[in-house]
């Protein structure tokens, strides 16, 4: 093979395209490395999230690639209308490219570059320009667009590189896709966690509530209960456990049907609800309990703190009588009452399973007794608080029932045995324990707040029986009434006992009002302002039970009483010596002294009355002369004016 | 009896183009070409000048308004794409002039034409990013078979003899005559022509895509877009039956089935527009 000569021209044009290709080569090369760091485009961790940041990469590598004049990217927003999201020099050429691409848009020639997966040159307005564009897309999805402007000249040595511009805008569509899937992502899972968490928090509630009443069901109850048991552990306080069950409940269900069976449980568990709000309400919030269903027609009732046994029976006999009422189910009237069994902690029990075990053991007992009542598990409580309160629920009825009487001890005079008056003893006429000295049951009046009540009657009954003695007004006895600590705190008490009496038309004089030594002691500035207003309205006051009180002179000196009642505890002694006499004789000087009238009281016998009348003493009420008797027969002996037997007799 | 290489250096004008197709080939091939270059080659052949000028205007490219001139039809289209283009138009116009017995030269180009067209809609659905490429790849891929039935000439009958009494694939009759297929001696010519190892491949291989080495996505494509050509009757080069289609083909292909439809559609709507440019 001879040798080729190529002529000058040959060899030029030749040297021309390895200086090409060699520059070619060099291009791609560093095309390729653009490319391999193309992956920071990528929209798949937090920080490289953003469109903005996704388009300053972008825009970072193609300008190592293409030295363009100016390059933008157009962002296809979710209206589907394309926004200008980056301008390398905005405003810097003439014409600006964003106003190009406003053209091309107009033309169609943008809507048709979208669909060409190439970069495609356009002529631009100014000469020896093109305007490159490149749809930014994936497989699926056009996501935006590249726009760039070069010199004409630049276009054919970017040729070779334009396959790695398609490469990175195909990265660029990917990563924006990635992006919005991952806020999508985002978005989505935040709100499965809210629903999560809702419907944990339902399903907590499911779990821990009875359906039917929405109250706490027993495994809530349960833990209530133990929470109770912790917090009252070593405290003085009691945690009571009222397990509660409907009265033939189950008569109801096969009567009437499920249904109604249901409706009867909704309605007891809202009654019960209501109540147990109501006696919160009057505690003044210090009450605290858990109102549960246990099942079927079982509920439970958590009490804790600050209620002591009496209020407790007082809740549950609340509960009691109220529940039992008739309902209407479905228009048809349901009579359902309730049986109780209650333990209390810690008597009854330590723990709730135990309180839980007796609670049940004392309702079925309650149940066994008859339904429709209460029974506590330990049986020294039934009987003690059982029976007191029956008394109390008794005593408030005992006014409107009439059951109320009053006796009369006479007062008399000592030498000559003329009754001078008396003073009205309150009894309670009970309907099966008989006729009950005030001893038992003022007290629990008083812790009623009864006592106004009972005060108030007995005054008006005083009042009626003068009446009834139809005589003229002078000629009426002066009857003595007791009142009590209680009473004396009432805002008005001189005023309400004024208006009684006149109403009554009974002069002021005859009623004379008693009240202890040791009330006065407990409240000397209450005793004074009332006896001082009663004193003003013509009504005549004794210190009952005088020398058992620790009053002090200045108290008595202070005090506008006019009689001292010397307490029988001093009279009963006197008989036993001389000795004995001694305080008897001081009292009654020291009454003299102050201008006071005596008597004595609880004289039993004749030998007493005799001392009392050398001690200066002349009036006396006790058994040596009547016990107290009913009105009947006081009012006898007024009328036939009746000497009783005196000492001296 | 013959081997491809006896095939290919029987008659050397059909292998190689003449005259201005020859400058026009070359200058397309060589990477140096800018936008003026390849205008003014391409303005060389006053028929390929006209037909490109017509194909940038056509539906297929659907540009939204006229396009005057070749210098703007090459920077519009691009100076990859303009390439193949104008490769494709050379073939068509170098050999369909050619007196072949045993070939109707009309059905021949339309099925190629259309196995172009739809392997052109096919990367375009895949979003490839130089959809003419495979234009070109499937505009040429059964010229192997021009040569075939032009060298064989009387005996093209023997061919159609065995297809009948088989009722098998003509590339099957061809191997059973010859030994080796239209596919083998069409490679065999692009490769003589410098065409990319990648048209080489998959003319290789468009009868049997799972055995293409390195560019199996653009063989299967080429096959695929053969398949549908034949059973859509668009046009023929001698096969009767339609050559089936793997789903390891169809899979590596990447489309969805359903998007079959939407490419057919798409080719359907340009094919007779093409045809009417490249075979006037």
């Amino acid at each position: 093979m001879s040798p080729s000569y190529r002529t000058p021209d040959e060899v030029n044009a030749l040297q021309e395209r390895i200086h090409f290709l060699e520059e070619a080569l060099e291009a791609n090369a560093y095309a390729m490395d653009v490319l391999a760091s193309t992956t920071a485009i990528f929209g798949d961790t937090d920080r490289n999230r953003s469109p903005e940041l996704i388009i300053q990469n972008t825009i970072e590598a193609i300008r190592r690639l293409l030295p363009a004049q100016d390059m933008a990217v157009y962002i296809l927003d979710n209206d589907c209308s394309f926004n200008l999201a980056h301008q390398e020099h905005p405003d810097t050429l003439e014409p600006d490219l964003a106003g190009i691409v406003e053209q091309l848009i107009e033309d169609g020639q943008f809507a048709w570059a979208l669909h060409q997966n190439h970069p495609v040159c356009l002529p631009s307005p100014v000469a020896e320009e093109s305007i490159m564009l490149h749809v930014i897309s994936t497989r699926t999805r056009i996501r935006g667009m590249f726009v760039a402007r070069f010199r004409q000249a630049q276009l054919q040595r970017y040729e070779m590189i334009l396959s790695t511009l398609t490469m990175v805008l195909f990265n660029t569509a990917y990563a924006l896709e990635s992006a919005d899937l991952f806020q999508m992502m985002d978005r989505r899972q935040k709100a499965l966690q809210r629903i999560t968490e809702r419907q944990s928090r339902e399903l907590l509630h499911h779990m821990s509530h009875d359906s039917l009443t929405n109250l706490p069901n027993r495994m809530l109850f349960s833990d209530r209960l133990s929470q109770a048991i912790e917090r009252h552990a070593g405290s003085p306080d009691h945690v009571a456990l009222i397990l509660l069950d409907l009265d033939n409940f189950k008569r109801t269900n096969d009567s009437l049907g499920h249904r109604a069976g249901d409706e009867l449980i909704r309605k007891v568990a809202q009654d019960l609800s209501d109540l147990l709000d109501q006696a919160r309400e009057r505690s003044g919030r210090r009450l605290r309990t858990t109102l549960s269903r246990l099942g079927g027609d079982e509920f439970g009732i958590l009490v804790e703190d600050a209620l002591g046994l009496e209020g407790i029976v007082r809740l549950v006999t609340d509960v009691v009588r109220k529940t039992a009422t008739e309902r209407q189910i479905f228009e048809q009237p349901v009579v359902s009452s309730v049986s109780c069994g209650i333990a209390v902690y810690p008597y009854d029990g330590e723990n709730a399973d135990t309180l839980l075990g007796n609670a049940d053991a004392a309702m079925y007992e309650a149940k066994q007794r008859g339904r429709n009542g209460f029974r506590f598990y330990t049986q020294d409580l039934n009987s003690r608080t059982f029976r007191h309160f029956e008394l109390e629920n008794e005593l408030g009825q005992a006014i409107a029932n009439d059951q109320l009487v009053l006796h009369y001890q006479p007062k008399v005079a000592l030498d000559s045995g003329r009754i001078l008056g008396a003073e009205a003893l309150i009894r309670w006429q009970h309907p099966t324990l008989g006729l009950l000295p005030p001893s038992h049951f003022i007290d629990l009046a008083e812790d009623m707040t009864l006592i106004e009540e009972i005060g108030e009657w007995v005054l008006r009954q005083v009042c009626r029986d003068l009446q009834s003695l139809r005589v003229a007004p002078e000629q009426l006895p002066r009857i003595a009434i007791n009142v009590s600590a209680r009473q004396l705190r009432q805002p008005d008490l001189a005023g309400d006992f004024h208006r009684i009496i006149g109403d009554a038309g009974i002069p002021p004089r005859c009623i004379e009002l008693e009240l202890t030594e040791s009330t006065i002691v407990d409240d000397p500035q209450g005793a004074l302002r009332v006896f001082q207003r009663l004193r003003e309205l013509g009504m005549s006051l004794a210190v009952d039970d005088f020398g058992t009180g620790h009053a002090s002179l200045m108290q008595l000196k202070q005090l506008p009483a006019d009689t001292l009642k010397i307490d029988r505890s001093f009279v009963m002694d006197l008989d036993q010596g001389d000795g004995h006499s001694q305080i008897v004789r001081a009292i009654i000087l020291m009454a003299r002294t102050l201008g006071l009238d005596v008597i004595a009281e609880g004289v039993e016998t004749a030998r007493q009355a005799e001392i009392l009348q050398e001690l200066d003493c002349h009036t006396a009420q006790g058994y040596l002369y009547s016990r107290p008797v009913p009105f009947g027969e006081f009012r006898t002996w007024l009328r036939d004016a009746v000497a009783l037997p005196t000492a001296t007799a | 009896m013959t081997s491809i290489a006896e095939f290919l250096e029987q008659d050397d004008s059909l292998c190689s183009f003449s005259g201005s197709y020859n400058t026009i080939f070359t200058r397309l091939n060589d990477p140096t070409a800018n936008v003026a270059g390849i205008t003014e080659a391409v303005e060389l052949d006053p028929t390929i000048a006209a037909k490109t000028l017509r194909m940038a205007n056509s539906s297929l490219y659907g540009f939204p308004e006229p396009i005057e001139t070749l210098h703007r039809a090459v920077s519009i289209i691009g100076l990859q794409q303009i390439r193949q283009i104008v490769m494709s138009t050379i073939v068509i116009q170098h050999f369909r002039d050619l007196p072949v017995i045993g070939v109707d030269m009309e059905s021949f180009w339309r099925h190629s034409i259309a196995v172009g067209v739809l392997s052109r809609s096919i990367a375009r659905f895949r979003r490839e990013a130089n959809i003419e490429r495979l234009y070109l790849y499937g505009i040429m891929h059964d010229l192997g078979r021009l040569l075939l039935f032009l060298h064989l000439g009387q005996r093209s009958e023997e061919l159609i003899n065995i297809r009948e009494r088989e009722q098998c694939l003509l590339f099957e009759a061809e191997r059973e005559l010859l030994g080796f297929d239209h596919a083998a001696i069409g490679s065999a010519l692009l490769e003589e022509w410098g065409m990319t190892p990648a048209q080489v491949e998959a003319t290789r291989y468009h009868h049997a895509p799972e055995q293409a080495p390195a560019f199996p996505v653009e063989t299967a494509i080429v096959h695929v877009a053969d398949s549908i050509a034949n059973s859509l009757r668009l046009g023929s080069s001698g096969e009767r039956f339609v050559p089936p289609v793997t789903p390891e083909t169809f899979d590596r292909v990447g489309l969805e089935m359903p998007v079959y439809e939407d490419i057919i559609g798409h080719a359907r709507k340009h094919l007779e527009q093409m045809q009417t440019i490249l075979l006037d």
